[in-house]
C-alpha cells in the first residue's frame, strides 16, 4: 500500500495552486481558494505600490485586484497558463499592474509617497542649470543631442546606460537586459563598451566633451 | 555617480555627468508603448523569454520611462518572493486579518469585513451570483443522486453483530459536497504527476482536489487515472491502517498510508463511485476499523486529511474495489 507522506510544496512557490484546477468544476471552491491565496499574498509580500498607501485605499485595491482576475468568468485567471513559474509572482504583476491603473484614477492625496531614491550608488537629478539664460539652452542642447545619439545606439546599449544611470548593479543590469541574474561580469563589460561609445557619438556630434563634463557637474 | 562596478577610462566626475546626461534625455521618451504580458515580464526576469517576449519586453522597457521603474521593482519582488522570508511572511497571516467574502455558501459576502470597499464586494458578489446559476446547472443532477443516498442513509441506524476483537470502530459520518460527474472530467495540470500531497484551505477542498486527481469520468464512466505509487514514509511519519469491514467485523480491505501526523488530527475522506456520495471518519488511532454498509457501493477513494498550518493537507487518494480478505 502507498506510503503518503511527503512535504508539500509551499503555497508561494506552487506554478498551479490547488484552486486553479477547481475553476470550471467548483467555482465557489476556487473562488474561496483564490480570495485567501490573494490576500495572504498581498498582505505579507506587497508590491511595493502598496506599501506606501493608506489601509483602507490598500484594501481596496486588493479587493479590486480580486475582483479583476474573477470577473468576466474569471477571465484573467483562465488566461494564466502554468509556465513552471511560481503563481504568486504572476500575481503580483497582474496586482501591480491593477494597482497602478486604480491609482491614477484616485485623488492625489492618496497616491502613495514617492518611492525612495535608490540607495548605495544613487544618483541625483540632473544639475540645475540655474538662472543663466545661456546655460539653460547650452543643457537643453546638450540634451537633445544625446538623445539623439542614444536613440541611434542598440537596445542592448540604451538598457545598459539607462540602468547605470539608475544606479543598477551589475546583476540587476544583467536582469534588465533580460539575461537572468547570472551574467553580471557580461553585464558589466558590455556597459564600459556603451559608455566609450556614447561618449564617442556626443563628440562625433560636435560636443566639446570636457566642457559638456563641467556644464554638467555644476550644481 | 560611483557606481563600484566599472573601471573604464572614464573617471568618476564624467561617469557622473554622463549619468546625468543619460537621465535627462532617456526620460524625455513617450510612454505610449504597452505593457508586456506578464508570462513575458515573468520569463523576461528569470532569463527565458521566447524571442518575442524578449521584443516585447524590449520594445516597454525603451519605449516606456514608466514600465522601465516598474521593471525594477517587479524583478525585486519577484526575486524576493523565493526568499525564506516571504514565506514565513505569508505564513504568519492569520486568518483574521483576511476580510470575509470568500464563500460561495448559500448567502455569500453577508458580513463582509468592515474594511471591504463596498463597491468590490459588490461587483464581486454579482459574478458570484453568475457562477452560481452555472454551478447549479452542474450540481442538480447530483443533487438528486445524494438525495437518493440520504434516503438509504436514513433508513436506520445498522446493527452490527458481535465484532471480533481488534481496532476501535468508527463510524462513517456523511458530508454533503454536491458533487457532479462534471466535476472530474479531466482536465490537464502540469506537474499535477508530481504533487503527491496537497495543501488547501479546508480538509472538503483538500479531499476534493485529492480524489480529482486520480478519479475521471469519461464516456459516462469513472476511472482511476493511476495507481498511486508507493513513497518511502518520512522519517516520524506515523502509520495508519484501516479496515474496511462488513456489518459482522469481517475485513473486506486493508488500506495503509503513513504521514506525518497524530491520530487525533486526521481524517479519512471517502468518496464512493459511481454514486459520489462523501462520508469522513476521524481517524482516532494507529488502527482503525471502518463499517462498510452493504448498501454502500463496493467501489471508492480514500483520503487522509490532516491541518498542517492554517491549511489543509491530504494525501494523494488510495482507490478500492472491496472484497472479503481471508
Amino acid at each position: 500500500m502507498a506510503g503518503l507522506s511527503t512535504k508539500a510544496e509551499h503555497a508561494l512557490r506552487q506554478s498551479y495552486p490547488p484552486f486553479l484546477s477547481l475553476l470550471r468544476s467548483d467555482p465557489g471552491a476556487a473562488f474561496k481558494g483564490f480570495h485567501r491565496f490573494t490576500w495572504r499574498l498581498l498582505l505579507s509580500n506587497p508590491p511595493s505600490i502598496l506599501r506606501s498607501l493608506r489601509p483602507e485605499l490598500r484594501e481596496d485595491v486588493i479587493a479590486e485586484v480580486i475582483y479583476h482576475c474573477w470577473r468576466d468568468n474569471q477571465r484573467v485567471l483562465r488566461a494564466y497558463r502554468d509556465q513552471g513559474r511560481p503563481f504568486a509572482a504572476w500575481l503580483l504583476v497582474v496586482a501591480r499592474r491593477k494597482a497602478l491603473d486604480l491609482l491614477r484614477r484616485e485623488p492625489p492625496e492618496a497616491l502613495p509617497l514617492t518611492e525612495e531614491p535608490r540607495g548605495e550608488g544613487g544618483v541625483g537629478p540632473l544639475p540645475h542649470p540655474g538662472p543663466n539664460p545661456s546655460r539653460v539652452a547650452d543643457v537643453r542642447r546638450l540634451l537633445s543631442i544625446a538623445a539623439r545619439c542614444i536613440e541611434r545606439m542598440n537596445n542592448k546599449c540604451r538598457l545598459l546606460l539607462w540602468g547605470s544611470a539608475q544606479g543598477y548593479r551589475p546583476k540587476e543590469l544583467s536582469v534588465l537586459l533580460g539575461w537572468g541574474p547570472n551574467r553580471n561580469k557580461k553585464a558589466s563589460d558590455d556597459l564600459r563598451e556603451c559608455r566609450r561609445d556614447l561618449k564617442k557619438l556626443l563628440m562625433g556630434e560636435g560636443i566639446d566633451w570636457q566642457e559638456a563634463v563641467s556644464l554638467l557637474s555644476e550644481a | 555617480m560611483e557606481t563600484g562596478h566599472d573601471s573604464d577610462d572614464l573617471g568618476h566626475r564624467e561617469k557622473r555627468a554622463l549619468d546625468a546626461l543619460i537621465r535627462g534625455a532617456m526620460d524625455q521618451s513617450s510612454d505610449q508603448t504597452p505593457w508586456p504580458s506578464e508570462e513575458a515580464i515573468l520569463a523576461y526576469i528569470d532569463g527565458s523569454a521566447t524571442a518575442s517576449q524578449y521584443d516585447a519586453v524590449q520594445a516597454a522597457l525603451l519605449g516606456s520611462p514608466e514600465f522601465r521603474r516598474e521593471f525594477e521593482h517587479i524583478a525585486a519582488e519577484v526575486t524576493g518572493l523565493s526568499q525564506p522570508e516571504a514565506e514565513h511572511r505569508f505564513d504568519a497571516v492569520s486568518s483574521r486579518e483576511i476580510p470575509k467574502g470568500d464563500t460561495l455558501g448559500d448567502r455569500p459576502f453577508d458580513r463582509p469585513h468592515p474594511r471591504q470597499p463596498p463597491r468590490a464586494i459588490q461587483r464581486v458578489r454579482e459574478a458570484l451570483t453568475r457562477s452560481r446559476w452555472v454551478q447549479f446547472g452542474l450540481a442538480a443532477p447530483a443533487a438528486a443522486m445524494i438525495l437518493v443516498a440520504v434516503l438509504v442513509l436514513m433508513r436506520g441506524p445498522t446493527r452490527y453483530g458481535a465484532f471480533p476483537p481488534g481496532p476501535p470502530v468508527a463510524p462513517l459520518r456523511p458530508v454533503h459536497l454536491d458533487l457532479s460527474p462534471q466535476q472530474f472530467e479531466p482536465i490537464t495540470l502540469r506537474g499535477e504527476e508530481e504533487r503527491e500531497e496537497i495543501a488547501e484551505y479546508t480538509a472538503r477542498d483538500a479531499a476534493l482536489v485529492s480524489w480529482r486527481s486520480i478519479v475521471t469520468f469519461e464516456e459516462g464512466e469513472f476511472r482511476w487515472t493511476h495507481e498511486v505509487p508507493a513513497a518511502a514514509p518520512e522519517s516520524g511519519a506515523q502509520a495508519y491502517s484501516i479496515w474496511l469491514v462488513d456489518a459482522n467485523g469481517r475485513r473486506l480491505q486493508s488500506l495503509a498510508a503513513s504521514i506525518l501526523a497524530p491520530p487525533a488530527h486526521v481524517e479519512a475522506w471517502f468518496l464512493t463511485l459511481p454514486m459520489l456520495e462523501s462520508f469522513s471518519v476521524r481517524v482516532s488511532s494507529e488502527s482503525l476499523r471502518v463499517v462498510w454498509d452493504a448498501d454502500l457501493p463496493a467501489r471508492g477513494v480514500v483520503s487522509l486529511v490532516h491541518p498542517r498550518g492554517d491549511m489543509y493537507s491530504a494525501t494523494p487518494a488510495i482507490p478500492f474495489e472491496l472484497r472479503s480478505e481471508p
